[in-house]
Formats: structure tokens, sequence, C-alpha cells
């Protein structure tokens, strides 16, 4: 194949594998609850590909998966998403760059990094709208990244397949 | 290099406010739902309802091998409740009987209580821990729209109607933090206001406020929606009171209110799409 046809197949792989979780997310992992927690799988996917592919790659990437959460999941507003998976993706790629090398800890690390990210933003959002529990809503972050943190071991393999099928140099 | 990477960074994070902006001012301008997360509902619609029969289809499969035994003693509940509550029912007609006689003899309005409801599967629940929420698959194509009273089978409160595509909907919970609604104490006929509860939420249970300065209200006593202002119908059963606490305040008191309706397995739900009711 092509350098260009590699490149469409890859971020296709990707987008496919994505969708897939999402599925997944909404068949099992809506029905899980752990001490009356769920898991939320979501912001985990852009750090995963952006851990991969780099951050600018990872932040198109995530530009677009956050836009087409926006549209489909409940969020403090519409755009939440949109805003918060880029600056993931440009964390994730700039650890998985510079600091740690790919591999399992820096997958465990970005993932942390995407779920605390997300939960910080929202409690930050919910504290400007006068919301008050800020004890229970950074439990509930926590709760939430270390219930979604164990899916790293289906999330990881996928991503890493693709990684290494399609190579990281298209 | 570095630089140019660093200014594609900025310009993805720049087109991202946009794209936010974007999509906030549309659904903020919007009476139903803006155009591209209705578009993105209608597309998706199809797969969440096969996800939703999987799903189903799983649980119910497992709950075959791990129930048992607790469907058994139910059963056996019920059947004892059926019995009691054919004595009540008896009683009723001949209260309802004498009811019209009365309202008759009275020159009162025959009370009436018609609902229009419109049946529904439920598609996906919110899986996040933040909101509770319900996607439905019926629309505005069946009438359905924002602000409708949502009900179980068994007729308890559900929800609101909070977001409505073509042929999807969101349901906000009562559990929900930002829900609100009109209540009344049927004891004691005292007013308040039934609102969810973030730190409620996860236990299943919301608050029951604006109680008064000596709130009639003990524990076990049912709250039904009041119907004030007309925007929903009264009398739809909300749930039973748990406990009476002081706020935070240490003045205002309020109720913890347990629902009566249950999310665990909800399968299909009723929209209230009007309502025409006489007391």
């Amino acid at each position: 194949m092509q350098p260009k046809s590699y490149r469409v197949f890859k971020w296709v792989m990707y987008a496919l594998v994505t969708l897939l979780l999402c599925a997944f997310h909404a068949m099992f992992f809506s029905n899980i609850r752990v001490l009356g927690l769920a898991p939320f799988l979501y912001p985990m996917l852009p750090a995963m590909a952006a851990m991969f592919e780099g951050p600018r790659q990872g932040a198109v990437f995530a530009l677009v998966l956050g836009a087409l959460c926006d549209l489909l999941v409940p969020a403090p507003f519409r755009g939440f998403f949109a805003i918060i998976f880029p600056v993931i993706a440009a964390l994730s790629g700039g650890i998985a760059s510079r600091l740690q090398s790919r591999g399992f800890l820096c997958a465990l690390i970005v993932s942390s990094l995407g779920l605390l990210t997300t939960g910080a933003f929202r409690m930050l959002v919910q504290v400007l709208a006068g919301g008050q529990y800020l004890g229970l809503m950074a439990r509930i972050t926590l709760g939430e990244a270390l219930l979604t943190l164990p899916a790293l071991l289906i999330v990881l393999p996928l991503y890493r397949a693709i990684f290494r099928r399609c190579g990281a140099d298209y | 290099m570095k630089r140019s990477s660093n200014r594609f960074l900025i310009m993805i994070l720049s087109l991202a406010a946009v794209i936010a902006v974007v999509l906030s001012v549309m659904s903020y301008f919007s009476a139903t739902s803006a155009v591209l997360p209705n578009l993105a509902g209608i597309v998706v619609t199809p797969f969440r309802a096969a996800s939703a029969a999987v799903s189903e289809t799983l649980r119910n499969w497992a709950d075959y091998f791990t129930q048992f035994d607790a469907l058994k003693e139910e059963n056996r509940q019920l059947k004892l409740q059926i019995a009691e509550m054919e004595e009540e029912v008896r009683q009723a007609t001949f209260d309802r009987e004498e009811n019209a006689h009365l309202r008759k003899v009275a020159q009162l309005r025959e009370q009436r209580r018609d609902l229009h409801l419109e049946s529904a599967r439920v598609l996906v629940q919110d899986s996040s821990n933040w909101y509770s929420l319900l996607t439905i698959n019926k629309g505005t194509a069946y009438d359905i729209e924002v602000g409708d009273c949502v009900v179980t089978e068994e007729g308890y409160l559900l929800g609101v109607v909070t977001e409505a595509g073509l042929n999807w909907a969101t349901v906000r919970t009562i559990l929900d933090s930002e829900s609100s609604i009109g209540a009344l104490v049927f004891r004691s006929g005292s007013s308040a206001l039934a609102q969810g509860d973030f730190s409620l939420m996860s236990e299943g249970r919301m608050a029951l406020t604006y109680l008064g300065a000596e709130p009639d209200v003990v524990a076990g006593d049912l709250v039904v929606t009041s119907g004030l202002g007309g925007y929903y119908p009264s009398q739809v059963v909300i749930g039973y009171v748990e406990e009476v606490r002081t706020g935070d305040d240490g003045l205002a008191q309020y109720a913890v209110l347990r629902p009566e309706m249950t999310l665990e397995g909800l399968t299909e739900i009723y929209v209230v799409t009007s309502f025409d009711i006489v007391e």
C-alpha cells in the first residue's frame, strides 16, 4: 500500500476500534455498578490514541471523538468533551514522546491522567455553576478512575495491535 | 519543528473551543434538540436499540440463574399482596359509587383523569456517575416534547423529557441533581418540592424541600405530584419519606425521599404526552 493509503487505513482501524469500545461501554460497562459507581471509558480512548500516534495526530483524533461524544454523551455543557479530549491527547502524547516510553506503565499513566483531568474539569464546571459537595465529587472522580483503569487490559492491546500493524511512520 | 508542533496544537485547541461554543449556542437556542445532536441521535438510535437488546438478553440470561429463589419469594409475597388489594378494591368500588352519588347531590363536576400515554423503550441508561439520564427510542415523531412527564409501567413518576429528537428523547430522572418537581404530602396535604440531590443520587434517594416553618412530614408518608401550575399531572406517586433531616444551616428541614421507581432493569416506560384532570 502507498503511505497515504496506509495512513487512511490506520485511522479507519482506530475509528473502528473506538466504535467497538464505545459499543462495549454501552452494552456492558453501563450496567456495572461498584459501590454505586460506574466506569467511564471515553477519556481513556483519546489518551491511548495520542500515546501511540503522538500529540498532533492524537489531538485531531481527540477533537473528532470529543465532538461526537458531545452529541451523544451527557456532559455539563455541549462542547465539554471537544475541549477536554484534545487537552488529554496533547498531554498524553507529550508524556509518551518525552517522559515515558510507550508500554503498559505509560498507558496506565496517560489513562489515569485522562480520567482525572476529565473529572477535575467536570468538578470545576460544577463548582463554577454553584455546585456543592466538592469532597463527594473528588471521591466520585477517583472512584470512577479506579473502576475504569482495569479496562486498560482490553483497550491497550487493541490500540497497540493497530499501531504495530500499521506502523508509527505514517 | 517544535514551534510548528506547538502552533498545530494551539490551532487544534482553538478549533475545539470554537466547536464547543457552536454546540453550546446551538443547543441553547433550540427548543427541542439542536440540528447536529438530533442528526447524531437519529443515526445512532438503531445501534443503541441493538445494543440495548443484546444487553437486555444477557441480563435476562444472568437473572435466570441468579434470581430464581428471590423471584419465588417475591411471587409468594405478591400473592399475599394481591389478596389484600382485592379486599381494598372491593371497598374502593363501594366508595367510588358513593362518591359519584354525593358529587351528583352536591352538583360537583364529575372527576376525570385522562392521561395520554406513549410507550417507549429505554435504549441507554447514562453510565456516568454525575447524572441520571435515560435515552428512549421515541421522539417528536410520536408527539413527545420537552417537558413531558415520564412514568414507569406501574405508574410511578420517573422523570421529565429534557431533549427530544425525531426518533429519540432524553429523560432526566427525578434522581438527577437538576430535577425539581412540585410535590404534595398525601397524608397532610402539605405542598413541597421534590428535588434531586447530588449527594443522595448515588443512594437512589432524593430530597423533599420547602417544607415550611412547621413541617407536617413523618417517615413513611406518601409523596405525590402536586400538579400545581399544570405542567405535570397531579397525584402521580413519587415515593415515600424515609427520614426528616435538618439542613446544613441548622434551621430548615428537609426529608429524604425514597422514589418508588427503580432504574434497575428498566426497559419500558410511558411518556405522558398530554393530560386532562378534573378533581
